[in-house]
């Protein structure tokens, strides 16, 4: 018989290491213990955070939410859910081509200087306060620029700062692409074009996707910029994008929680539901989009 | 099925009017003549090759001329240049940043640090690659996708690709699955899938970077027997840490270390009766 299969644990371990792997196994305890303290924390957090503002924004939740427009501190958030949609699809169109080309540009063709210059410049816009970028909109786009409180400098200010999200997403996208796919499409003859076009974008769209999606919801829960550039609107909005302000849900949240009204505290509340809401549709999608990802790889 | 084969076999057959007509449109008709009698008989000739990353020299003064129909295996000890100089042939090195050669590299008649249409040349020399990289669609798209790009009618691409999935041996097992993930299959499968995928081109040079080294036994035996019946009718370069594999299909082997070529033989010759004792010592340790 084999003697391994019978001795115990003192048989095979040094005497110390034993009192030592004892110390080792509290230790271990207690740090487990402590981990899953704050990881419930973060997550009683998170759920009190959803419990408020569902428990709060329900009720004012009605038809005539999303059919009537704000009137005062009353009425609906037709203008103001219109207007959040306006803003985000503007700035998206506006961001979304130039952050998608730059990160292809920068993760494929840029030598690898002038590669590394954009990134560490896109995460220094990145980390710019995105009340600067309110108070830059307002000098230059409203002020300079002529544009007013508007529905396009609001837009534009979004779109600056959503672009280092998306460039640094497509950018990560198109890089963690084994080189091999790139290497056997050109080696069949493709140019670099065809072979972006056909193999490398079929393996990144997940990852860009991905990236649009959380652009998407960093807009659309942008209140500072916002405030300096595309002022409020009682009226839904039209399509004169210059000198003509625009309502939008997070200003709703904002202003009308100091006010001294129950009505506009309902409203405040809806508001703040609608835009969790939003956000944790895209979250989904964006989870969704990455299982298919990973699936594919 | 059969006919059609031997019938895109024989367009892959390299005549010299077909080359000339390559020629001409890869490099509008200069040096014409000259290079047809070179490419006759040697399809690539390497004079005094040197190649850099930066300022680190990997190829040293290579000397090498290549023939027709043959298989040539490249051996040596890993980092002795020998992937390098493969790359180099179809200008695969080329599109690392850093990367320059002196010296000349001539292939089916072209300079190939003169080709203008690099595209062009690299249908002709095509390349199989260490790990299968079957592109995330299906395997007939796979097969199709760069027929379609260069603007072969459906019905054309379609039996190009058929045909060449016989070619390899997989048509048979896939016919009924041409639209689902290549992912699915073996690792040997894919691999014979790269393969057809790059003769669906119809390349008159290949270019093999490892090709079976990450096979089991029975998929590099398949893989090995195409190779031999493919030299039929192209040029065949091989880059291989596996020198029994080398011996088994390789009419001519060139032993490389430190960049340099130490030893270019008929590969028995290279083997039982090296004559630079680099090549004996390289030899007799591997195979113990």
């Amino acid at each position: 018989m084999n003697p391994q299969m019978n001795s115990s644990i003192s048989d095979v371990v040094l005497p110390s290491m034993e009192i030592n792997s004892q110390r080792r196994r509290l230790k271990s305890i207690a740090l487990w213990g402590v981990s899953m303290a704050s990881l419930l924390l973060v997550v009683l957090i998170v759920f009190d955070i959803l419990f408020s503002v569902v428990s709060r924004g329900v009720p004012g939740l009605n038809w005539s939410v999303f059919t009537t427009q704000t009137s005062g501190i009353a009425g609906g958030l037709q203008n103001a859910i219109l207007g959040t949609l306006m803003l985000i699809v503007i700035s998206m169109v506006i961001s979304a081509p130039l952050g998608i080309l730059g990160g292809i540009y920068i993760a494929l063709f840029a030598d690898s200087r002038l590669a590394a210059l954009v990134r560490f410049l896109s995460e220094v816009l990145a980390g710019v306060p995105s009340i600067v970028i309110g108070y830059f909109g307002y000098m230059v786009l409203v002020l300079q620029f002529k544009m007013g409180f508007s529905a396009l400098a609001g837009s534009l200010s979004l779109a600056i700062i959503t672009l280092p999200y998306i460039v640094r997403t497509t950018d990560a996208s198109f890089r963690q692409i084994p080189s091999q796919y790139f290497e056997g499409a050109i080696a069949l003859g493709l140019t670099p074009l065809m072979a972006l076009r056909t193999v490398l974008m079929r393996l990144a769209l997940p990852g860009v996707l991905t990236g649009l999606l959380l652009a998407l919801s960093i807009a659309l829960g942008e209140t500072a910029p916002l405030i300096f550039t595309a002022g409020w609107s009682n009226f839904n909005p039209n399509l004169q994008l210059v000198k003509n302000p625009v309502a939008y849900l997070t200003y709703v949240v904002w202003t009308y929680l100091n006010e001294p009204y129950k009505a506009a505290h309902q409203l405040a509340y809806t508001a703040a539901l609608l835009l969790v809401i939003i956000v944790l549709i895209l979250h989904v999608l964006v989870r969704m989009l990455q299982r298919s990802s990973t699936k594919q790889a | 099925m059969t006919n059609d084969t031997v019938a895109l076999d024989d367009s892959v057959h390299l005549t010299e009017s077909e080359l000339l007509e390559l020629e001409a449109v890869l490099t509008g008709g200069i040096h014409m003549q000259k290079n047809a009698e070179i490419a006759k008989e040697t399809v690539i000739r390497v004079e005094n090759l040197s190649a850099y990353f930066g300022h680190k020299q990997v190829l040293n003064h290579l000397q090498l001329e290549i023939k027709d129909k043959e298989i040539t295996a490249l051996i040596g000890p890993s980092g002795c240049g020998k992937t390098t100089f493969l790359r180099t042939l179809n200008r695969m090195s080329h599109t690392v940043p850093g990367f320059r050669h002196e010296g000349t590299v001539n292939v089916l008649g072209l300079d190939v640090s003169l080709v203008r249409d690099v595209e062009s040349f690299r249908r002709a020399v095509g390349m199989l690659f260490q790990r299968p990289n079957p592109f995330p669609m299906s395997i007939l798209d796979n097969m199709t996708l760069a027929l379609r790009l260069f603007g072969v009618s459906k019905k054309e691409r379609i039996e190009i690709a058929k045909a060449k999935l016989d070619e390899v041996g997989l048509y048979d097992d896939l016919k009924d699955r041409l639209n689902q993930s290549p992912f699915s299959l073996s690792g040997g499968q894919q691999q014979r899938l790269c393969l057809a995928r790059a003769l669906a081109v119809q390349p008159k040079v290949l270019l093999l970077d490892e090709p079976a080294s990450a096979l089991d036994p029975k998929s590099t035996k398949l893989l090995e027997d195409l190779f031999v019946r493919l030299a039929e009718h192209m040029t065949i370069v091989i880059v291989t840490h596996n020198l029994a594999q080398a011996k088994r299909i390789a009419k001519r082997t060139a032993f490389m270390e430190a960049g340099e070529i130490v030893e270019y033989e008929l590969t028995d010759k290279l083997f039982y009766h090296p004559s630079d004792p680099r090549t004996r010592v390289y030899v007799e340790e591997q195979i113990g």
